[in-house]
């Protein structure tokens, strides 16, 4: 676009918009590449590693919270800080003991190790969510009231409980995702992986402006849909949500 | 009382060992140090510029505890004074935009918003401390209000309702120190997440600038030396490791006081 032959800023904007409609948002300055293709592959890039780490945490963390649930208290674990520990610090981990086992850690073997660094945390909010109502369920009325009518415990759990852990994982869903989001980063960068995370970043320190906003606007609009989605999806199966 | 004996005493020790260490071991004469492995000289090594990693260390675990400290103080005050305006708002439009707004930042990767506002608004120390703040405290006043909400059919108060006071002194003197407690452990719960992001701004280069260091840059300068000086890398994580396993005990402590 070019803006010195425009003398209005609305002007400027409405063409901001059209172009935003038919996804033209310039091309990046560092590469000289389309900005859409760039946040394209990006986002191709950093699927591999995040879309898997967050099918992980949640198979991980729901065993990991039934387990957990189970025990008859659920104290915070003194231990439990190395789930808050940044996922900067286990890449590099998993990078010098990578080369002192003598993995490829070029190879596609990266992916693997980001999918497990990436689920570190998300699983521990998995499996403290789980747990938590795990044990409020066996605790409460209906549960008793089921436990006495001649119910099993894991017909109980199948029949009645279902619905509430998936509103209960609906309602963390979007964090996980913004902090996987967020922090992708930290672990693509160590690992040569070039992501959302890693093109973001690499925009900002060259100040690439079309690659920056573009980045920010698309976010904005995933975040709205996954947003949307969700909401939408609570509103099917929550009876409470109006 | 006995654990703040045991940080008391842990942090004379800590100044004494850093005294012994500056005054005597740091002149103890050594010839080109550049990439110095750990060493009675140079307990935790030195970097690419001879700079001892140990006083370099000590600078940015200070500046890590400072951003914390200055964080967690506007955060806790700010987020309280938003939250208690968005509840005693007459103001319904005013009211609705500002919970839309603060609902909007809150569905937002925070440190992508920090990020771009330092971009707008420059690198430093001052600025991304800021900027944290800035970005952390839609979602303290978000709390503060729905905890605030949540109380507002409590028995005790519809009893001084009754008693005539107004609506000001309630939340003054009833309310908020009614909701005081889990506000405080939603803060601290927030620790983590603060020391996250500094160190992430700071591994961007958007922090601490140069002379000073930081946990988040010396380990961005680890990344280059990471087979060949391990110490660089390894010490700020270690550091970092024992800051989260001490703060988090801590925070438990407090939650099950």
């Amino acid at each position: 676009m070019d803006v010195s032959q425009k003398t209005s800023i609305w002007e400027l904007y409405i063409q901001v918009l059209q172009n935003l409609i038919t996804l033209d948002l310039g091309n990046s300055i560092s590469s000289g590449q389309p900005v859409i293709s760039e946040i394209k592959n990006g986002f191709a890039e950093s699927f591999k590693s995040a879309f898997p780490a967050l099918i992980l945490s949640y198979i991980i963390g729901t065993l990991l919270g039934v387990k957990i649930g189970k025990r008859s208290t659920n104290k915070n674990n003194k231990y439990d800080f190395i789930f808050y520990v940044p996922m900067i610090v286990f890449s590099y981990l998993f990078l010098f003991m990578a080369d002192k086992f003598g993995i490829d850690f070029t190879s596609e073997i990266k992916y693997v190790f980001a999918i497990i660094i990436l689920a570190i945390y998300p699983t521990f909010i998995v499996s403290k969510s789980f747990s938590t109502n795990y044990q409020s369920l066996i605790t409460s009325d209906y549960y008793r009231f089921h436990i006495a009518s001649g119910f099993s415990k894991k017909s109980i759990l199948k029949k009645f409980t279902t619905k509430y852990f998936a509103i209960e994982y609906l309602a963390f869903f979007e964090n996980i995702a913004i902090y996987l989001f967020g922090f992708i980063y930290f672990v693509e960068a160590p690992f040569a992986i070039h992501g959302v995370g890693y093109k973001f970043v690499t925009g900002i320190q060259r100040f690439d402006y079309p690659l920056i906003i573009g980045f920010c606007i698309v976010s904005i609009i995933l975040f709205s849909v996954i947003n949307i989605i969700v909401d939408f999806i609570k509103q099917r199966i929550d009876t409470r949500v109006i | 009382m006995r654990k703040l004996r045991h940080i008391l005493l842990f942090a004379f020790l800590f100044a004494i060992i850093v005294a012994i260490y500056y005054f005597f071991i740091l002149s103890i004469p050594q010839g080109n140090a550049s990439l110095s492995s750990p060493e009675l000289r140079h307990w935790f090594g030195t970097d690419i510029n001879g700079t001892d990693v140990f006083m370099k260390s000590i600078e940015a675990f200070g500046f890590e505890i400072l951003t914390l400290l200055i964080v967690l103080v506007i955060i806790w005050f700010v987020g309280i004074l938003f939250g208690s305006i968005t509840y005693v708002l007459n103001w319904r439009a005013l009211q609705e935009f500002f919970l839309n707004f603060i609902h909007y930042m809150a569905t937002l990767p925070i440190l992508l918003i920090a990020m771009f506002l330092l971009i707008i608004f420059g690198a430093g120390f001052i600025n991304s401390v800021l900027i944290l703040t800035i970005s952390i405290i839609p979602t303290q006043a978000l709390f503060v209000y729905n905890q605030l909400q949540s109380a507002r059919n409590e028995e005790f108060l519809i009893a001084k309702k009754s008693y005539g006071l107004s609506n000001t002194t309630i939340l003054r003197f009833h309310l908020i120190p009614f909701i005081l407690k889990k506000y405080n452990n939603y803060t601290f719960a927030r620790i983590p997440e603060i020391i996250m992001m500094n160190l992430a701004l700071n591994f961007l280069g958007l922090g601490i600038k140069e002379p000073y260091s930081s946990l988040g840059r010396m380990l961005f300068d680890g990344l280059s030396f990471m087979f060949s000086a391990w110490w660089l890398w390894v010490i700020p994580c270690l550091i970092i490791l024992i800051l989260y396993s001490i703060i988090l005990n801590y925070a438990v402590h407090y939650r099950n006081k």
